[in-house]
């Protein structure tokens, strides 16, 4: 493949992992991230930019990439780590609602420890 | 196992346990319910213990032999001895012991060892069968003795020495009390003779060997006889010990109605006391009950001045005990309509109801009551026994009617509420609504588990995302880093 086309290609995947940095901004910022739709297309997206790195490592072969994509790589970079704040922020939010509902609790088994029966009866089966 | 926090430097377990403490509130709320309305059932079978034992004292107090206590005395105890049942009247009895009666017993001092195999008939009631005891041939002197001394038809005490000889003693008294071998049957003789020899009955045929003794006395000059020494004449039981003589009179027994009537009382005033304080109890709405969890963290001392007071007030103004404790005031004091007598209410015979402030704790003048039942026991009597006019007519009917009607539509609505401890599967509505409670709890406990897997799953998700992201910044910072040279 000349270095050309090589080039575009990894320039089209790196548009593609940029677009899916955004898409995971897009996730994060909803109020209900930690429902299950919103965690699957967050896996799947992440999945999506783990594809596209393989083929980028693959296309280029042990190359370095072009310094003219350095742009490019730096949007990505800047995406994920407001994507990581985010992700931090949401694990540090729910934190706060547990502190806030944390006094006074019992433990778990206190309540639901097993109950003697009191009004049970046993049904005799004689043996012949 | 679970190992959270690695990717994002959380304690996943930590927050996910936090979380579910957060959840579980409810569930301690339905849990207070719970063990709240199982204290309020323990009062309840408490009370309803308490009333059921008052009740049975009642039902007694209803029965006119209650009333009709009698005493009677002997002036020569040493001859005879005698004792009042509820049947015995106002009396004097002159008695004469002629003679006491006694059983029948022989003896002989012969006692051979070769007996003569077969059966033996005898009999200790003249009027009875002949029992037949087994003689085997090689039965000694020992065994038929033991034979016939255990022969409970017999009722015969034997007694054998080797050197004085053999012994027979009826334990009836009278007449009828017989040792009597059948001497028209051949195996009897032949046995008895191998036994006692002539001795038996001097060759006789008939094979009565002794005979009871009937008692003789005169009561008021009236020739008597009896089998025993113990009889009942007119309702009073007589013991005879000695010939001689006696008088023996009998009493009204005001001591003993007098102690079933205020004993009575005593017993309700004690339950409405319990019943007032339970009624009155303050109600401690921030003390609620411990949990195993929050026992293990505090000293016995403080559980126990925390369940004191968690406990307190769970029957505090309640309908039930509060109707039961009007309705036995009213029993106790409204008059009696239709007596034939001049005592209409309780206060005619010392007791009476004390301030407002007591609620209903009944007093007892001891000597208006111990009065009205010496000089007037027929009218007490009907005060609480009275039959109503008509059937359920409360107005009509004795005392000791009404708080029994009363004390058993209490029990009654007090089962109702809480059941019975005894009753195998509680339908009573407190044993409902706990059983609602207990399966509230199954539910949320099962709601929470499912809640917690959920945390689970998303916090778990969460880790794994974190991590793939972290390795992908690493990618980015490789390529930029290759970049730059």
């Amino acid at each position: 493949m000349d270095e050309n086309k090589q080039s575009r290609e990894v320039k089209r995947r790196l548009e593609a992992m940029l677009e899916c940095a955004r898409e995971q901004g897009v996730l994060l910022g909803k109020e209900h991230f930690g429902d299950n739709p919103s965690l699957h297309a967050f896996q799947e997206l992440l999945t999506q930019r783990q594809e596209l790195a393989a083929e980028i490592d693959e296309l280029q072969q042990n190359q370095f990439l072009d310094k003219e994509l350095q742009p490019l790589l730096e949007q990505i970079q800047q995406c994920d780590r407001q994507n990581q704040g985010q992700m931090r922020g949401h694990c540090q939010s729910v934190r706060q609602d547990i502190q806030k509902l944390k006094a006074g609790r019992q433990q778990n088994q206190a309540y639901t420890g097993r109950r003697p029966s009191a009004e049970g009866a046993f049904v005799d089966k004689k043996i012949e | 196992m679970r190992i959270g926090g690695i990717a994002s430097g959380i304690d996943t377990e930590q927050m996910v346990n936090e979380l579910m403490q957060a959840e579980r509130q409810p569930l301690e709320r339905v849990y207070h319910r719970k063990v709240q309305a199982e204290w309020q059932r323990e009062g309840y079978r408490e009370v309803n213990t308490m009333v059921r034992r008052l009740q049975e004292k009642a039902f007694d107090m209803r029965l006119q032999g209650n009333y009709a206590a009698w005493k009677a005395r002997s002036s020569q105890e040493s001859v005879v001895s005698a004792q009042a049942t509820g049947r015995a009247g106002e009396a004097v009895y002159d008695v004469d012991v002629k003679q006491q009666a006694d059983t029948a017993s022989w003896w002989s001092s012969v006692a051979g060892n070769d007996l003569q195999a077969g059966t033996l008939r005898l009999r200790t009631d003249s009027e009875g069968d002949y029992v037949e005891i087994g003689v085997d041939a090689d039965d000694e002197i020992g065994d038929v003795l033991a034979k016939i001394s255990g022969h409970a038809d017999l009722n015969l005490q034997v007694f054998h020495d080797e050197d004085a000889g053999v012994s027979f003693t009826t334990r009836n008294t009278g007449e009828q009390a017989v040792i009597d071998f059948d001497a028209s049957h051949e195996e009897t003789k032949d046995i008895m003779n191998s036994i006692f020899g002539s001795d038996w009955n001097n060759g006789e045929e008939n094979g009565v060997l002794a005979t009871g003794r009937n008692a003789e006395l005169t009561v008021n000059g009236l020739d008597i006889e009896r089998e025993s020494n113990e009889f009942e004449i007119d309702g009073v039981l007589l013991t005879l010990h000695r010939a001689g003589e006696a008088r023996v009179t009998v009493d009204a027994d005001t001591d003993a109605v007098y102690e079933r009537v205020a004993g009575f009382i005593e017993k309700y005033n004690e339950m409405a006391l319990d019943i007032q304080e339970r009624l009155n109890e303050p109600l401690h709405s921030d003390f609620h009950p411990l949990t195993d969890e929050q026992k293990r963290e505090m000293s016995d001392r403080e559980i126990e001045m925390w369940e004191e007071k968690a406990q307190s007030g769970m029957l505090r103004n309640d309908r039930i005990l509060s109707g039961m404790l009007s309705n036995l005031r009213l029993a106790f004091g409204s008059p009696v309509e239709g007596v034939e007598g001049d005592k209409q209410m309780l206060s005619e015979i010392g007791i009476s109801t004390g301030s407002w402030q007591e609620r209903g704790y009944l007093h007892v003048d001891e000597d208006q009551l111990r009065d009205a039942i010496r000089t007037d026991p027929d009218g007490v009597m009907e005060l609480f026994t009275k039959q109503p006019e008509e059937e359920g007519d409360q107005a009509s009917m004795g005392i000791a009617r009404r708080l029994d009607s009363a004390l058993r539509t209490g029990m009654q609505q007090i089962t109702q509420q809480a059941g019975r401890e005894t009753s195998l599967y509680d339908q009573s509505f407190l044993g409902n609504q706990i059983r609602r409670y207990e399966e509230r709890m199954d539910v949320m406990e099962e709601r929470l588990q499912r809640t917690e897997e959920r945390y689970w799953s998303q916090f778990t998700a969460m880790e794994r995302m974190v991590a793939d992201m972290n390795a992908q910044a690493n990618w980015l910072d490789q390529q930029l880093m290759g970049m730059m040279g």
